[in-house]
């Protein structure tokens, strides 16, 4: 069953060009900025659908369209089949939906308990503060109920703002960067955490190890187009494949328009006066460096190739799928394509 | 839970979190609410005591036997007038950059509940700033309880009408704060043109019909007469003047609210 049906979804933001203050305050200019292009996807219900790009890709806008918080240049958003962009339906969903987003939510002047308790109202949960309490307990921060929250870590507001998200007991939940900027032990509590839940889940991340982790299904977000949706396993077998290696040499140029002829090569960058190479689909790099052998030859190391690497070799398959004229409207399924 | 008791329950939640978040910390709540009404009404007590004791003539309605009543009557509901004008552009302005509006634009309450919640709030607020300047009115010129509970009503009617605008300012503050300076224009306009501190008859002749048009000259105005005991049917049409604009811009603020966070987002970070 389809619990989040996003169609063509697009959100386009104005943004003034900079000028001097004279010029910006008598004759403002414009220009449209598209954040969100054409995105659309489905969820059903139960599954963890993940949305992983870089800072800037769309998702915590897609995920604002989605709560109702932007209003949505063109396209539609259904949830359990009703259109949210109506009022009345909006507020019968909102019952049904939470929200964890990076910037938590939570009234730093009141206390953990106090922040639970009033979200607990407004929800209209049976007993809120019975309600606090349990969550409280299931973010281990009993101890700390009756402290402020200015007070607290990053790690224990993000458990906080966890449990705040969970208030309603909510059947659509959205997390916006679960674990940004938390420490190694605090991430994985809330991986763990998240894991155990028992509900519709909009995932966005930056980590693709955690998506990997914990979506059943992916989509790649890259400067507000969706362009691929697929399973962790793909992801998976797509970063075992692919590598991203830094090399110097004494004629870096060169070096580039060699190895750009070479077709396991996906993208050269030049990084500070070095080469940065993702490749797919090799073993080892010794392969191309017989291609340049006449050069010498200072410094070599291979990196993860982690997500930079990994939306490169995507969209690069993307593009070429575009090339061939399939339907650009629709996402691929990277299924598809393994 | 039914839906009677959900109304109560979300209004009072707001209430609640509004107080708190009010009383983190304790001196500047009690200055804003105690101390700095005193301060805005001392210079016109000092003024019209000068010019009116010892002096033989009255100033208009002022006598030396009501000035006092009169300037802190009119400083009362100015100020908890003023109180609800301000209160969703400063709530806002602290939430904005909390970053927790978004959880009550993405809750199932509906915004009267945010609206009555604040009232509740403010209301509370308002009359421990008010209660020392009711006792020093009642004292230097006693008036019955009937007059009394008159007035109180007055007074909410002046909370609820000055929120009501205060939601529409809040959410201008909210989606474009280029707009927000002009809600503070129409705050003087209607401060000057209120008779708070200055009798309406010292106004010029062409000012006097602004006046008349100002609800919070009305407020004030039924004010003092209802507890000056002055009451003629001038009293009942400025009561249902005021109450309809009450109403009004109790809607207007929730469909402005309603209408425009969602439509234009929450911008400015």
């Amino acid at each position: 069953m389809t619990v989040i049906k996003v169609e063509n979804l697009t959100k386009v933001f104005k943004k003034q060009l900079r000028r001097n203050f004279i010029k910006s305050f008598l004759f403002p200019k414009y220009e449209n900025f598209t954040a969100v292009d054409n995105v659309s996807f489905e969820i059903e219900k139960g599954e963890t659908f993940g949305l992983l790009g870089p800072n800037g890709a769309g998702k915590t806008t897609t995920i604002q369209m989605l709560c109702g918080l932007e209003h949505q240049t063109s396209g539609n958003i259904y949830i359990n089949d009703l259109n949210i962009n109506s009022e009345k339906n909006f507020r019968n969903i909102s019952e049904k939906f939470n929200v964890l987003f990076s910037d938590k939510l939570l009234f730093n002047r009141l206390s953990a308990f106090d922040n639970l308790e009033f979200y607990g109202n407004l929800y209209s949960v049976e007993d809120p503060k019975e309600r606090a309490e349990e969550l409280l307990e299931l973010v281990d921060l009993v101890s700390w109920r009756d402290q402020y929250v200015e007070s607290f870590s990053l790690g224990m507001r993000m458990k906080l703002a966890l449990a705040r998200a969970l208030v309603n007991n909510p059947e659509i939940l959205y997390l916006d960067e679960p674990t940004l900027g938390l420490d190694v032990k605090n991430a994985e509590f809330v991986r763990d955490f998240l894991q155990n839940l028992n509900c519709t889940i909009l995932l966005t991340t930056h980590y693709l190890n955690e998506a990997i982790r914990l979506c059943d299904r992916i989509g790649i977000l890259q400067k507000g187009k969706l362009i691929h949706i697929g399973t962790p396993e793909y992801l998976k077998k797509k970063e075992a494949n692919t590598r991203t290696f830094i090399i110097n040499t004494n004629d870096n140029q060169a070096v580039k328009q060699i190895l750009m002829k070479n077709s396991l090569i996906v993208k050269i960058v030049e990084k500070s006066s070095k080469l940065e190479i993702h490749t797919k689909n090799i073993e080892n790099y010794f392969d191309i460096l017989n291609e340049i052998s006449q050069f010498k030859l200072s410094e070599i190391q291979e990196s993860k190739t982690g997500l930079e690497g990994l939306f490169f070799d995507v969209h690069d398959e993307s593009t070429e799928s575009d090339n061939k004229n399939i339907d650009k409207t629709e996402p691929k399924s990277l299924g598809e394509m393994i | 839970m039914r839906k009677s008791k959900r109304i109560i329950v979300r209004t009072l939640a707001f209430a609640k979190r509004e107080f708190k978040l009010k009383t983190r910390y304790k001196w500047p709540f009690l200055s804003t609410t105690i101390i700095m009404p005193i301060i805005h009404a001392l210079p016109f007590i000092i003024l019209y005591w000068g010019l009116l004791i010892g002096s033989s003539g009255d100033l208009s309605e002022i006598t030396a036997e009501n000035y006092l009543a009169w300037v802190l009557l009119g400083s009362i509901i100015y100020s908890t007038y003023s109180l609800g004008y301000m209160v969703f552009r400063l709530n806002f302005w602290s939430e904005k950059f909390w970053m927790t509006i978004h959880g009550t634009l993405i809750a199932p309450a509906s915004k009267y509940y945010l609206l009555f919640g604040t009232i509740i709030q403010l209301l509370i607020q308002g009359l421990l700033s008010s209660l020392i300047f009711f006792i020093i009115a009642f004292v230097s010129f006693p008036t019955s309880f009937i007059n009394i509970f008159f007035v109180l009503i007055i007074f909410v009617v002046a909370l609820i009408a000055g929120a009501g605008l205060s939601l529409i300012n809040g959410t201008f503050l909210l989606i474009n704060e280029n707009l927000v300076p002009f809600f503070d224009f129409f705050l003087y306009g209607l401060t000057f043109l209120s008779c708070y501190a200055i009798p309406y008859e010292l106004y010029p002749s062409f000012l006097q019909v602004a006046v008349k048009f100002n609800p919070l000259y009305h407020i004030i105005n039924i004010t003092r007469e209802v507890w000056f005991n002055n009451y003629s049917i001038e009293i009942l049409w400025s009561f249902l003047y005021i109450l309809a604009f009450c109403v009004i811009s109790v809607m207007l603020g929730i469909y402005f609210f309603n209408k425009y966070t969602r439509r234009f987002g929450v911008h400015g970070y």
